[in-house]
C-alpha cells in the first residue's frame, strides 16, 4: 500500500512513513484485507464486486444519480438517459441540454431531478414523469456549470460554474422576479463577439434556432445571488449537509453549502436561511491540487484530488486526518453508501473503502476514465454505479465487500441471475466430447439447485458416455383434493452449441461469462435454453416456498439436445416407471416472432437429415491427365442427382411429397391474420404486403421444405482434381401430416430410381443422419389457454391494453417434442421466452433481462393455475 | 491594436489548427477583428508565434517574427502545417507605440520565458525614463525594440528577480524551486506578473497620467501560464479576453467550423484569447476584468487583481467606452444606444432598480451586449 500515510501534524499531515499495517478495532494490527498491487499492475484482486450488468451510450457519461428505482445518467451529447434498476431496460431518454450534462441531483425524496451542463443551464425536471419544470440560466457568463445541490428546506438550488462563482436561485421567490425576457439567455444574448459584423457587414448565422423553453419555465438568476471568486479555480463539486447541532460554525440543524474547487480548497458557507445567501465560513487547503469530487460521511469529507489523493477532512475539527496517493490519476468521482466509500480515477480504476479508510478493494472498472459514480442499496445489496468515457454505465454489486452486513435477503430474481451466470459458466457443449467433464458438472450443478429449492433430483444416466439427464421433481402439497397426483412436465436442455472464445473473434463479450449489457444478458446458452430452464426451476421453487404448489412439476433437461438428443429417448423409456404419470408437457426453448409481441408456439416442424455419397472405386486423379469425356466423375454425377431434387422453380420433386400435407382450415388462417396484423407496418416486414407475408410464415412453417447444406468432395478440392468422391448434405423439414417413415422411404427411392438411370459405374450412398417428428399442439386446450392469461397478465402489467399473445409455429424442430406427447400420453405447450434478436446459436447470444423475469413469472403462474383446471 | 492567443494542452496541438484553419483563427482576426471600431485593414504590422518544443533541443521557446501582414505570409502557413506544439502564444500587431520592425513583433522571450502584450500603456513617453532607471543593467540591456509592450516585459523580468528567482536561472534550479512542477511555478510568475501591474501602477500615478492603461499581458516559463485582463480604471471595461477549455478541439464541419468538446470535465487544452476563434458561443467564457488567469498543468485558475481599481459588486456593470475608443471592444449590434458616446457614466445595478437604459445591458461579470 503504496499510498497510505498517516498524518502527521508536524510537517501539516503529509508524511512519508508508511503505516505499517492495519489496526483493527482493539488496535491490534491485522493484516491488510487486500492484497494490494499498483494501479495498471496485471494483478487480480481476489474480492472484485460483481459486475451485475453494463449499459452503452453513444457518449461519455458525465453524470449519475440513482433512485430507489431508476438510474439517471448524463452524457457528453446533453441527453439524460433513464434505465430501470431492476431490468436495466432504458426508461427514457431526454435531450436535456446542449451541452455535457455535467451533473445531476435528486432531491425532494427523489421527485425532482436537477441536471446542470456545459450550456450554462440548469434544468429542473419532475423525476418520474420528466417534465421539464424549470430552465434556470445566469446573466453572467458562467461557462460550464460543473456542480448543483438543491436545499429542499429553503427550496434554493446552488450551483457552481467555469467562471469561479457560486450563484443561487430561490424557488420560492419565482413568481416575484421580473420575467425573464431573454436578452441575457445564454444562447439568446446579443454578443459583442458572436453577433458582430464581419467584412461585408454580415453577421456571423446563429446556429439553428436551439430550444428554448417557453417564459413560464426559464428563471433567471438575480445578479446578486452571486459569490464571484469562489474559488480561485473552476467550481468542480458541492455538497449539501445538515448541520450536527452544537457545531461552533453555523446554526444549529441548519444546512451548510461545501464546494471543491480547481484551487486544491475546499470552502464551507454558511447559508442565510432568511434570504438563501451564503457566506464563507471557512477554507480547508490540502494544496495545489484541484478538488474535483467530495463524498461526505458522517462529519468525514473525503476529496478527490486532480493528482491521484485522496485527503480526509474531519469537518467536527477541520483537521486533515489523512492524505492518501492512492490512485495514479484525477481522482475525479467519490460515492459513499452505508460504511461504504468509492472513488473512481481517470485511470479506469475503482476503489472501495471502509469507514476507517481501509483499503478494500480495487478493480478496473472502465477501460477509459471514469466520470461518474453513485451508490445506492436494494435488496439488501450494495449497488455501486459508475460512469466513464468509454461510454458505459456499470452496474456493480458491492454486497460481498460489506463485510457481512448485507448477507440479507436477496431477491429472488437477483438469486436467479447469480444461478444463471454460473449455469452459463460451464462449457456444457455436447457436440465436442472434449466437454463431457463441462457437461457434467453443469448437470451436477443443475441437479444441486432443484435440491436447493425443494426438489428431488437425480441424474439420469445416458447410454454410451451420452450426457445425463437431470430429473427432478417438485412435490405439490396434494392437499386439494383432485389435483393430487396431477403433474406438469417441463422439458428443456442444458447443452449449448460451441462457441468461439478467441479475442476478437464473433463474439463481444466472453461467451461463458453472463455479460449484462443494455439490458440484455448475453452468453451462450443464456437463451437457448438454460435461461428459460431456471426460470423454470425458480418459478416452481418460488411456488413451494409460497406454498402454493398444487400438483406436482417435473423436470427433464437433458444435455443432448444440440447433438439430436442421443440416448434421451432410450433414457426416458428405461426410466418410465421413476418418472411416471404425466398430464401436461412444457416447452419454453423458442422465440418470438419479433422484439415486441409475446407468442406461444403451437407447432414444430419435424426434420430428416440424409448425407447423400457417390464414390468411384478410382483414387483421385489430375484432371489434366485423367479427365476424359468417358470418365464419369463422382461429382458430376452427384450433382446431376440433387438436380432431380427439385425443379427449376424450387418445387420439390420427390413424388407424393406435399399430398398429406394438411389443408388450411378456417380458424388456421384466422390465425395467420392475427399475426400479419400485429406485424405488417413493422419495419423489418414493411416491404411486404400482408399477403405475402402470409404466404412467407406459412411456407416456413406449416409446408414441408427442402435444403442442400453442403456439397463437398474429396482430396484437397484445387481446381486441377477429379475427386474420388463427392458427398452432399440435405434435409428434408416436415409437417403434420407428413408420416416421418414414409417420406423417409420416398427420398431414399426417389434418389436411387433416379440414379439407376444415370448408368454411372460409380456408387451411391444415402444415410439418414437425423429425424425428427413434427409437433403441432391445440391452441385450444387447458394448457395453451393458461399460458394465454399468464402471458397477457403479465406483459401487460402496468399498461391499460392487454395484448394477446401470437399463436404462431416454427420452422425449425425439436425431436422430443413430439415424443414425449407420445410417450406419455400428454398434450404439449410451448412457451418462447425469448425474442427474434437472441441470436440463439450464433455470436453474442442474448436474452433480454425482462424476458427472463416475465417468463419466471408467467411459468409461476402456470405451474399453479394449470393443475387446477 | 492588437491581438493574442494562448494554448496549453496536454498534447500538442498543430499550429494550423490554431492559428490558420479556425473560422476566426488569429489570421483571420488580423483582417477581419471584431471587437475594435476602427476601419480595415488592422493587424497587419507584423505577426509572432512563439512555442516549446521538446526539453532536449532546448527550454528556451522557439519564435518566429515577420512584419509581413499575417495573411500575406506564406513561410507562416508552411510552418504552421508541420509544427505542432503544446505550449503555444501568437500574436498579431497593430502598432501603437514602437516601429514597424521585426524586433518589435511579439512574443518576447528571455531565457525560457515568453511574454507578449495586448493593450497600451497609456502615455508611455512620461514613464518610459522611470522605468528604465528602476530596473537591472540586465533588463534595459534585454530591450531591443521601441515598444511600451517590451518595456512592460522588462519590468517583468525585474520584478521576478526581486522575487528572488533568477530569470536566467536553468531550468533545472526553477523545477527544484517549483517543488518539482518545472518552470518558477504558477505561484511565482503570478506574483511576478502582480508585482509588474502594481509598479506599472506606480509609474503611472508618479507620472500623473489621467488616461487608464489597458494591460493585457500572458507570459510564460514553458509550464505554467498566466493572462491578465487589466484596465486601469475603476470605471472603465478592460480590453477583451476570453478562455475556452475542454478535451477535444475539433473540426466538426469543413471549412474552419471547430468545437470545443467535453468528454470529461478535464482540461486537456486550454486556450486564451482576445478574441474566440470560433463562433461556438458556448465554448467562450469571458476573463473577468481586473483578473488574472493561471493555467497550471491543466488547470484554469483566476484570481481577482485586488487594488484600487478592483470592484467589489461582480453585479457592476464597466463602461467599454474607453476601451472601445482605442479600438479594443465593437459596438453592440443591437444595444448601442447605451453606450455609444463614452459619456454616460456606468450604473451600479442592485437588482431592484434597473436603469431604463441597461435594461438590455447585462451585469459586468460577463461583458456580452455592450
Amino acid at each position: 500500500m503504496s499510498g497510505l500515510r498517516p498524518l502527521s501534524p508536524a510537517n501539516g499531515g503529509r508524511a512519508d512513513t508508511p503505516l505499517p499495517r492495519f489496526l483493527d478495532n482493539s488496535g491490534l494490527p491485522i493484516d491488510p484485507p487486500v492484497r494490494e498491487a499498483r494501479e495498471g499492475g496485471g494483478a487480480v484482486e481476489e474480492e472484485m464486486p460483481t459486475l451485475l450488468h453494463r449499459v452503452k451510450h453513444d457518449g461519455s457519461i458525465l453524470s449519475l444519480c440513482v433512485s430507489d428505482e431508476l438510474i439517471y445518467a448524463g452524457s457528453q451529447s446533453g441527453e439524460i438517459m433513464v434505465w430501470s434498476l431492476e431490468t436495466f431496460q432504458l426508461v427514457r431518454s431526454v435531450q436535456a441540454h446542449q451541452g455535457s450534462v455535467l451533473c445531476l441531483y435528486l432531491a425532494d425524496h427523489q421527485s425532482v431531478l436537477f441536471s446542470s451542463a456545459g450550456d450554462a443551464i440548469i434544468n429542473v425536471w419532475d423525476a418520474k414523469t420528466f417534465e421539464n419544470l424549470y430552465s434556470i440560466y445566469s446573466t453572467f457568463d458562467v461557462g460550464d456549470v460543473f456542480c448543483v445541490v438543491y436545499s429542499s428546506a429553503l427550496q434554493t438550488t446552488y450551483f457552481g460554474a467555469q467562471n469561479t462563482s457560486i450563484q443561487w436561485y430561490d424557488l420560492k421567490a419565482k413568481d416575484l422576479r421580473p420575467r425573464p425576457t431573454l436578452t441575457s439567455h445564454p444562447s439568446h444574448r446579443n454578443h459583442r463577439f458572436f453577433d458582430s459584423k464581419g467584412p461585408g457587414g454580415r453577421t456571423t448565422p446563429r446556429p439553428a434556432s436551439k430550444v428554448v423553453p417557453p417564459s413560464s419555465r426559464l428563471l433567471e438568476v438575480d445578479p446578486e445571488n452571486i459569490v464571484q471568486y469562489a474559488h480561485y479555480g473552476y467550481v468542480y463539486c458541492m455538497l449539501l449537509i445538515t448541520l450536527p447541532s452544537g457545531w461552533e460554525i453555523g446554526g444549529d440543524g441548519g444546512e451548510m453549502l461545501l464546494s471543491g474547487g480547481g484551487d486544491g480548497v475546499v470552502k464551507l458557507w454558511t447559508i442565510n436561511p432568511a434570504t438563501s445567501a451564503i457566506t464563507s465560513a471557512m477554507s480547508l487547503s490540502a494544496g495545489d491540487s484541484g478538488v474535483l469530487s467530495m463524498a461526505i460521511n458522517d462529519t468525514m469529507l473525503y476529496c478527490g484530488l486532480t493528482d491521484g489523493e485522496i485527503c480526509i477532512w474531519d469537518l467536527d475539527t477541520r483537521q486533515l486526518i489523512r492524505s492518501l496517493r492512492t490512485h495514479c490519476e484525477d481522482v475525479l468521482t467519490m460515492a459513499v453508501m452505508g460504511n461504504c466509500i468509492f472513488s473512481g480515477s481517470a485511470s479506469g480504476y475503482s476503489r472501495k473503502w471502509n469507514q476507517r479508510f481501509e483499503h478494500m478493494s480495487r478493480w478496473q472498472s472502465h477501460s477509459g476514465l471514469i466520470l461518474a459514480s453513485a451508490a445506492t442499496k436494494r435488496h439488501g445489496r450494495l449497488i455501486y454505479i459508475t460512469g466513464g468515457n468509454d461510454n458505459c454505465v456499470a452496474i456493480w454489486d458491492a454486497s460481498a465487500l460489506a463485510q457481512a452486513e448485507s448477507q440479507t435477503l436477496r431477491s429472488q430474481n437477483d438469486q436467479l441471475l447469480c444461478s444463471l451466470s454460473k449455469l452459463v459458466s460451464f462449457r456444457t457443449v455436447s457436440s465436442d466430447p472434449s466437454y463431457a467433464e463441462d457437461c457434467r458438472r453443469g448437470a451436477t450443478y443443475l441437479k444441486q439447485l432443484f435440491k436447493r429449492y425443494g426438489a428431488t433430483a437425480t441424474l439420469l444416466p445416458s447410454e454410451g458416455g451420452r450426457n445425463p439427464i437431470v430429473h427432478a421433481r417438485f412435490g405439490g402439497c396434494g392437499t386439494k383434493g383432485r389435483n393430487k397426483g396431477k403433474t406438469i412436465l417441463f422439458y428443456g436442455h442444458y447443452d449449448v452449441i460451441p462457441a468461439s472464445e478467441s479475442a476478437g473473434a464473433g463474439w463481444q463479450t466472453r461467451p461463458f461469462e453472463l455479460t449484462g449489457m443494455n439490458g440484455y444478458l448475453y452468453g451462450r446458452g443464456v437463451s437457448d435454453n438454460k435461461g428459460p430452464c431456471l426460470a423454470a426451476l425458480f418459478a416452481a421453487g418460488e411456488l413451494v416456498q409460497e406454498q402454493e404448489l398444487d400438483a406436482d412439476i417435473m423436470f427433464l433437461i437433458e444435455g443432448e439436445e444440440e447433438s439430436g438428443s442421443r440416448g434421451f429417448v432410450d433414457a426416458v423409456r428405461r426410466n418410465k416407471e421413476l418418472i411416471g404419470d404425466v398430464d401436461w408437457i412444457l416447452l419454453a426453448n423458442s422465440y418470438w416472432l419479433d422484439d415486441d409481441v409475446p407468442c406461444l408456439t403451437y407447432g414444430l416442424r419435424g426434420v430428416i437429415h440424409a448425407t447423400v455419397v457417390v464414390e468411384s472405386d478410382k483414387p483421385d486423379l489430375h484432371s489434366g491427365v485423367e479427365g476424359s469425356r468417358l470418365n464419369r466423375e463422382p461429382t458430376i454425377d452427384l450433382v446431376n442427382l440433387l438436380a432431380k431434387l427439385t425443379s427449376s422453380d424450387g418445387k420439390v420433386l420427390i413424388p407424393g411429397f406435399s399430398e398429406p400435407v394438411r389443408p388450411v382450415t378456417p380458424a388456421e388462417e384466422e390465425m395467420y391474420t392475427a399475426i400479419t396484423n400485429a406485424i405488417v407496418n413493422k419495419p423489418d416486414w414493411s416491404h411486404l404486403t400482408a399477403a405475402q407475408i402470409k404466404d412467407h410464415l406459412m411456407s416456413k412453417w406449416r409446408f414441408p421444405s427442402l435444403t442442400i447444406h453442403k456439397v463437398s468432395v474429396s482430396g484437397p478440392s484445387n481446381a486441377t482434381i477429379i475427386p474420388r468422391a463427392a458427398s452432399a448434405s440435405i434435409s428434408l423439414r416436415i409437417v403434420p401430416d407428413q408420416e416421418l417413415s414414409v417420406i423417409k422411404d420416398q427420398l431414399v427411392s426417389y434418389l436411387r430410381s433416379e440414379y439407376s438411370s444415370f448408368n454411372s459405374n460409380n456408387k451411391l450412398n444415402i444415410t439418414i443422419d437425423h429425424e425428427a417428428e413434427p409437433w403441432l399442439g391445440d391452441p385450444e386446450n387447458d394448457a395453451f389457454r393458461t399460458l394465454e392469461e399468464a402471458v397477457m397478465d403479465v406483459w401487460s402489467e402496468g399498461n391499460e391494453e392487454r395484448v394477446r399473445p401470437l399463436y404462431i409455429r416454427e420452422g425449425g424442430s425439436i425431436p422430443t417434442a413430439r415424443f414425449l406427447e407420445k410417450e406419455f400420453g400428454a398434450p404439449a405447450a410451448h412457451l418462447p421466452c425469448g425474442q427474434a434478436s437472441d441470436q440463439a446459436h450464433l455470436d453474442d447470444e442474448r436474452l433480454r433481462l425482462v424476458n427472463l423475469y416475465k417468463s419466471k413469472a408467467i411459468l409461476k403462474r402456470v405451474f399453479k393455475e394449470l393443475p387446477r383446471k | 491594436m492588437c491581438r493574442f492567443l494562448v494554448y496549453k494542452g496536454t498534447n500538442p496541438i498543430l499550429l494550423s489548427d490554431l492559428i490558420l484553419n479556425p473560422t476566426h483563427s488569429i489570421l483571420t482576426q488580423s483582417y477581419d477583428c471584431r471587437l475594435r471600431l476602427d476601419s480595415l485593414p488592422h493587424n497587419g504590422d507584423g505577426f509572432g508565434v512563439g512555442y516549446y518544443t521538446t526539453p532536449t533541443l532546448s527550454t528556451e521557446p522557439c519564435i518566429f517574427t515577420s512584419t509581413t501582414p499575417a495573411w500575406n505570409c506564406v513561410n507562416l502557413s508552411r510552418l504552421a502545417k508541420k509544427t505542432a506544439s503544446s505550449l503555444v502564444f501568437a500574436h498579431v500587431r497593430a502598432t501603437t507605440s514602437g516601429a514597424l520592425s521585426e524586433s518589435n513583433c511579439h512574443p518576447f522571450s528571455y531565457g525560457s520565458l515568453m511574454f507578449m502584450h495586448n493593450g497600451h500603456i497609456a502615455n508611455f513617453k512620461k514613464i518610459k525614463r522611470a522605468i528604465v532607471s528602476a530596473i537591472r543593467d540586465e533588463y534595459f540591456l534585454m530591450v531591443e525594440g521601441s515598444t511600451d509592450s517590451e518595456w512592460a516585459f522588462a519590468v517583468f523580468l525585474d520584478t521576478l528577480h526581486s522575487l528572488g528567482h533568477s530569470p536566467k536561472s536553468p531550468p533545472e534550479v526553477q523545477n527544484e524551486r517549483a517543488g518539482g512542477g518545472g518552470g518558477f511555478g504558477h505561484g511565482v510568475l503570478r506574483q511576478a506578473m502582480l508585482g509588474t501591474i502594481r509598479r506599472l501602477n506606480e509609474f503611472l500615478d508618479e507620472a500623473g497620467t489621467g488616461e487608464p492603461s489597458l494591460l493585457n499581458f500572458a507570459a510564460t516559463d514553458g509550464h505554467s501560464v498566466v493572462c491578465t485582463r487589466y484596465v486601469c480604471s475603476r470605471t472603465d471595461e478592460a480590453a477583451s479576453l476570453y478562455f475556452s477549455s475542454g478535451t477535444r478541439f475539433h473540426e466538426y464541419k469543413e471549412g474552419g467550423f471547430y468545437r470545443m468538446e467535453r468528454h470529461d470535465r478535464g482540461q486537456d487544452l486550454v486556450m486564451v484569447a482576445s478574441e474566440p476563434l470560433t463562433f461556438e458561443r458556448g465554448d467562450w467564457v469571458t476573463v473577468p476584468t481586473n483578473s488574472i488567469l493561471t493555467i497550471n498543468k491543466q488547470t484554469v485558475l483566476i484570481h481577482p487583481i485586488i487594488d484600487k481599481y478592483y470592484q467589489q459588486n461582480p453585479a457592476y456593470s464597466r463602461s467599454a467606452a474607453f476601451a472601445e475608443s482605442k479600438g479594443m471592444v465593437a459596438e453592440p449590434v443591437v444595444s448601442s444606444k447605451s453606450v455609444k458616446s463614452g459619456t454616460k457614466k456606468p450604473a451600479a445595478r442592485n437588482g431592484k432598480d434597473v436603469h431604463p437604459t441597461d435594461a438590455d445591458r447585462l451585469p459586468s461579470g460577463s461583458d456580452e451586449g455592450e
